[in-house]
């Protein structure tokens, strides 16, 4: 009986063993990825550094409709925070949100990447993008789909407010 | 017991491996005998006006009695330019005075002649306008569309035309209530819905993507989703999937489908990825792995042009910066009037032109040229001869 215990035991072991060196390989990024091209972006396209407990808002002018409703819409719900930096990739297609933009300009740090030049590096930038510099570099980062503009405003508030 | 344990270890190491030997999909086609042909430069046409802006999302060409009017749209700033083919720069219309094509964006457009041009955009809206910008008709599927497990919506998913008329039909891409990324499901459901234009409803969903997008559960190719479509000369739709070596011939009254060998040198084989979102991914895919893309049908020589999109390194040499998706070496598979393949021929010069917008003219095929000149477009027309 002790002889086969210590077969099931050791065969737990073995299971378990090959079902970590499967799911090893679809290990997911829990950081951000790509911090060593956005720091090279930064450099290149707006002549910056990164500065520390920091957060860097991308958002493109030039995606879908409801995306940047959406974070214009949370934008203008927060209040001025010079620890915030916007940056806007693209130009927008209509002037819909010029005032709107207008405002919230007032209210963060801006920087401009009008030719889209964010397309040239390896950002994953498929949906806005939060990049929070901590000390040590990035911290933590959030893409921003349309039905988490919840949570993007609690990121953003968890570190910066 | 110890036999147990080797052969769970060894069941394992094949469940394990068998994931690594099975992300790629052949695409071969043995037995061709490709005739050789020439790529043939006839001429460029180069076109100069202070109001130009060029940054064409789509070309098109409409043949009236005696010349030929192409038409180029700038999506971005939502205005359309015209230039005789024959002749001079006619003029610009902007999409952006009138209500009903203001704030919309447009993102296809069909040229059926000076007094029809059939645009497609985001939120399901069609629009007819004539070759002044007056608009003569809409429809908002968003507001009409019965929505059922098979049909979620539509929308300009090819990168290309998402759309073609016949008869008294618009027929359009349709998606189901899947992910195309991450649901192998979506690839068991219709892709596209005839809406009958007299009646003002949906009268059909239909078409069936291949078995093999289906079959693996796990892995998919990066744009499967998307397919390039032609009606063909007999009224048939002749689609091309971007991985497919062969083309599909529909019957649009029976559905019935006949594959029609394709094949591009270039293209042997794809390179398959998890059934996961990973945008970064995927994009690195477009920009360095080749693809199928458009088919075209040329009535003048009658022939048809299916695209082959090659791969190139994901960085610029040099700048170490990502290439472009948009710019890549492309060649022609070219069939005749019968779906007979003939050959491929090659345009090398990535930088100077585009697969995504060219389009057909008596003289031959149309093809823009890249220009930061915001004043200049310029136009190659070519032709495949047969050596």
């Amino acid at each position: 009986m002790r002889g086969t215990r210590a077969y099931a035991t050791s065969l737990l072991f073995v299971i378990l063993g090959v079902f970590f060196s499967c799911s090893n390989g679809k290990k997911e990024f829990a950081e951000y990825p790509f911090e060593k091209e956005y720091l090279q972006y930064l450099i290149d396209v707006h002549s910056s550094e990164p500065k520390k407990n920091h957060i860097y808002y991308l958002l493109d002018l030039y995606s879908c409709d409801p995306c940047i409703n959406a974070n214009l819409g949370l934008l203008s719900k927060l209040g001025s925070n010079e620890n915030i930096t916007l940056v806007y990739i693209n130009k927008p297609r209509f002037n819909t949100w010029d005032s709107q933009i207008e405002s919230i300009n007032d209210k963060f740090m801006i920087l401009r990447d009008s030719v889209e030049e964010a397309n040239l590096y390896e950002l994953g930038l498929f949906k806005p993008l939060l990049l929070y510099f901590g000390e040590d570099g990035i911290e933590g980062y959030m893409n921003i789909s349309d039905f988490q503009i919840g949570e993007a405003q609690l990121f953003l508030e968890e570190r910066v407010y | 017991m110890r036999i147990i344990i080797f052969l769970v270890v060894i069941s394992g190491f094949v469940a394990c491996s068998d994931q690594s030997k099975n992300n790629e999909y052949s695409a071969q086609i043995e037995g061709f005998n490709p005739k050789s042909l020439l790529l043939k430069k006839e001429r460029r046409l180069v076109f100069e006006n202070d109001t130009i802006v060029g940054l064409y999302g789509s070309v098109g060409v409409v043949a009236e009695d005696d010349y030929e009017i192409v038409y180029g749209v700038n999506f971005m700033m939502n205005r359309i330019e015209k230039f005789k083919l024959n002749g001079a720069y006619v003029g610009t219309v902007s999409l952006s005075g009138d209500p009903n094509l203001d704030r919309i964006p447009w993102s296809e457009a069909l040229f059926i002649n000076r007094d029809s041009i059939l645009l497609f955009g985001d939120g399901e809206r069609f629009a007819l306008i004539n070759d002044q910008g007056t608009f003569k008709n809409g429809w908002d599927f968003s507001k009409n569309l019965d929505t059922d497990a098979n049909v979620a919506g539509i929308d300009p998913i090819n990168n290309d035309l998402s759309f073609f008329l016949n008869g008294n039909s618009i027929f359009v891409r349709s998606y189901p209530k899947y992910n195309w990324d991450t649901d192998w499901k979506y690839y068991s459901r219709p892709f596209m819905i005839e809406y009958d234009l007299e009646k003002n409803k949906v009268v059909r969903s239909f078409g069936e993507f291949p078995e093999y997008m289906v079959e693996n559960r796990k892995l998919r190719f990066v744009n499967d989703h998307k397919m390039s479509w032609v009606l063909g000369k007999d009224g048939d739709l002749i689609f091309s999937l971007r991985r497919d070596p062969y083309l599909y011939k529909m019957d649009l009254t029976n559905e019935q489908v006949e594959k029609i060998p394709a094949v591009s040198a270039s293209l042997k084989s794809f390179e398959l990825v998890p059934r996961t979102f990973d945008s970064q991914r995927d994009t690195n895919f477009l920009i360095s792995k080749g693809i199928y893309h458009r088919i075209l049908y040329d009535p003048y020589r009658d022939l048809y042009y299916r695209v082959a999109v090659h791969e190139q390194p994901l960085k610029n040499e040099k700048t170490n910066r990502l290439n472009s998706a948009a710019q890549k070496v492309f060649s022609l598979i070219v069939l005749d009037g019968s779906l007979n393949y003939l050959g491929e021929v090659v345009f090398e010069n990535k930088f100077e032109y585009s697969y995504l917008n060219f389009s057909i003219c008596k003289e031959g095929i149309l093809v823009p040229i890249y220009d930061n000149d915001e004043n200049v477009v310029t136009f190659d027309i070519y032709n495949v001869v047969v050596k």
